[in-house]
């Protein structure tokens, strides 16, 4: 096939760039409006010499796979390289004949709108650094009101056990029981124990005294006997 | 992690019959699918076996750890759990582009998995470095790549693709359900990218023991012969097969050659054991 448009001056005068590129790269046809957008002569090349290197890149990883396995790309940002060595900025639509085992591609060159595109993208970064940040902010605060949080909690209990301790207990003058929950009479070590008071065992010197005497035991020693009743 | 976990995160997809495994593993760019024209032919006698890394097609992008992958390890990381997680060993890794560095860490590694790597346009280092190593590209070439793919972030669509799968009683979406193919979470894309053009893996090359095939195409912009070559004097024991196949993605444009390079060097590999084969 000749390196030119197969429809000849029809083809020619279209206003978007367009050519047929093989799976294997070679570009087998092109339009008047791709060579004078381009620079590129009329002659059989490979699709690599239209494109910058980061193209060159784009195309063979991740466009020709796409292409080949979907058939259809619609409005990819390409830059294409001009005779010149300059950079053209252009959207592509490309469409594969899978029977001839190659694609069309129409081509828009897109320099004042991929200006302005430059200038949104330069913001959104910005706004995405900003948002990132802010995050960041949120996150530390959400840690320090748990840990505020867990502060009150301890606090609170502190300061029902306060509350307890500064109870009047009414205590019975005779057996000394005190009127602890629901208005029970009961022992003073059983208030204590089912008020959360923390009770460990020992042995008062008095009773060590009356109790240990004929055994001649120290009262720190582990193996004193059982306190009677 | 356990197995089942780790076959679900990268969408792991086994077929075809026979003692040895083929893992297949897509480059930078695409996902599994990119095996559809080679894998079949190999059915008959290996099983085979593709997987999507994390972050790719359809795994799971939750999973995706920006630690994990900041440096071609984590996808290392990624082979060496997939296969573990099916019960494989000495398989035959074929890895294309990126994925031929990535196999040859995780074979470093992990040598008693892999039996033979097969690397289809491999690079160890895409940037140039002087003095004497052309790797193809400067680092301003890499940062209009991140900026083309920037400009293209259609990939966002990839995020629908599982949702669209359930509605098969609407066969239109089938149509967007194909072009988000090759998607990709944008910022994981980047990520990938840096980590794929920016690595430099020369050194790692001596540290290889299993035997490797170096699929070489005419023409690969990205992974120009010279490359190729390099791959090859650095590679102990490794075959050198320059392709007529021209392009980077020699599995898509010309699959029946793959195929036959790919017969061809096991054939030849005396020591793989491949039952049910005749």
């Amino acid at each position: 096939m000749s390196a030119t448009s197969p429809a000849g001056t029809e083809l020619d005068a279209v206003p978007c760039g367009w050519l047929r590129v093989a799976d294997d790269g070679r570009i087998l046809a092109t339009n008047a409006t791709l060579r004078a957008l381009t620079g590129a002569a009329a002659g059989p090349t490979q699709i690599e010499t239209l494109l910058t290197p980061a193209s060159r890149i784009y195309y063979q990883v991740s466009l020709f796979p796409s292409l080949r396995l979907t058939g259809a790309m619609d409005e990819i940002y390409l830059t294409l390289r001009h005779a010149d060595g300059g950079e053209i900025p252009v959207l592509l639509n490309m469409r594969r004949r899978a029977d001839e085992g190659c694609s069309d591609w129409a081509v828009v060159r897109i320099e004042q709108r991929g200006r302005w595109e430059a200038e949104l993208l330069h913001a959104k970064r910005i706004a995405e650094d900003e948002s990132r940040a802010s995050a960041r902010k949120s996150e530390e605060l959400s840690a320090a009101k748990q840990e505020l949080e867990s502060t009150l909690a301890e606090l609170k209990e502190s300061n029902w056990m306060l509350r307890k301790a500064a109870e009047v207990l009414p205590t019975c003058m005779y057996c000394h029981r005190v009127k602890g929950d629901r208005a029970q009479w009961q022992s003073a070590i059983e208030y204590l124990k089912t008020n959360a008071i923390f009770l460990s065992h020992g042995c008062c010197p008095d009773c060590t005294a009356r109790f240990f005497a004929d055994f001649g035991l120290d009262p720190d020693d582990k193996k004193i006997p059982t306190p009677p009743g | 992690m356990d197995p089942a976990s780790i076959l679900r995160r990268n969408f792991v997809n086994a077929s075809g019959r026979g003692k040895t495994a083929l893992v297949m593993a897509h480059g930078f760019g695409c996902d599994q699918k990119v095996w559809r024209f080679v894998a079949p032919a190999f059915e008959d006698d290996f099983r085979v076996v593709r997987f999507d890394y994390v972050g790719a097609g359809r795994s799971e992008t939750a999973a995706y750890d920006p630690g994990r992958y900041a440096s071609l390890e984590g996808y290392a990381d990624d082979v060496i759990e997939v296969i573990t997680a099916a019960g494989l060993r000495e398989v035959v890794f074929v890895g294309h582009s990126v994925s031929g560095i990535v196999g040859v860490l995780a074979a470093i590694r992990r040598p008693e998995l892999f039996g033979r790597l097969i690397l289809v346009g491999p690079s160890p280092r895409y940037l140039n470095e002087a003095p004497g190593y052309v790797g193809g590209f400067e680092r301003p070439d890499i940062e209009g790549l991140l900026d083309l793919m920037e400009k293209n972030p259609s990939g966002w669509a990839g995020f629908l693709a599982p949702i669209v799968m359930k509605n098969a009683d609407r066969p239109e979406l089938k149509a967007e359900l194909e072009s988000s193919f090759c998607a990709m979470d944008p910022a994981v894309a980047r990520q990938f990218a840096r980590v794929t053009f920016l690595s430099d893996n020369r050194d790692d090359l001596a540290k290889v023991t299993t035997p490797a095939l170096i699929l070489q195409c005419a023409d690969d912009s990205v992974a120009p012969e010279a490359v190729g070559r390099f791959m090859a004097a650095r590679l102990a024991g490794s075959t050198y097969h320059a392709m007529r196949a021209t392009g980077h993605c020699p599995h898509l444009s010309h699959p029946e050659e793959t195929i036959a390079a790919i017969r061809g060097y096991l054939a030849g590999a005396g020591a793989m054991p491949t039952e049910g084969n005749a």
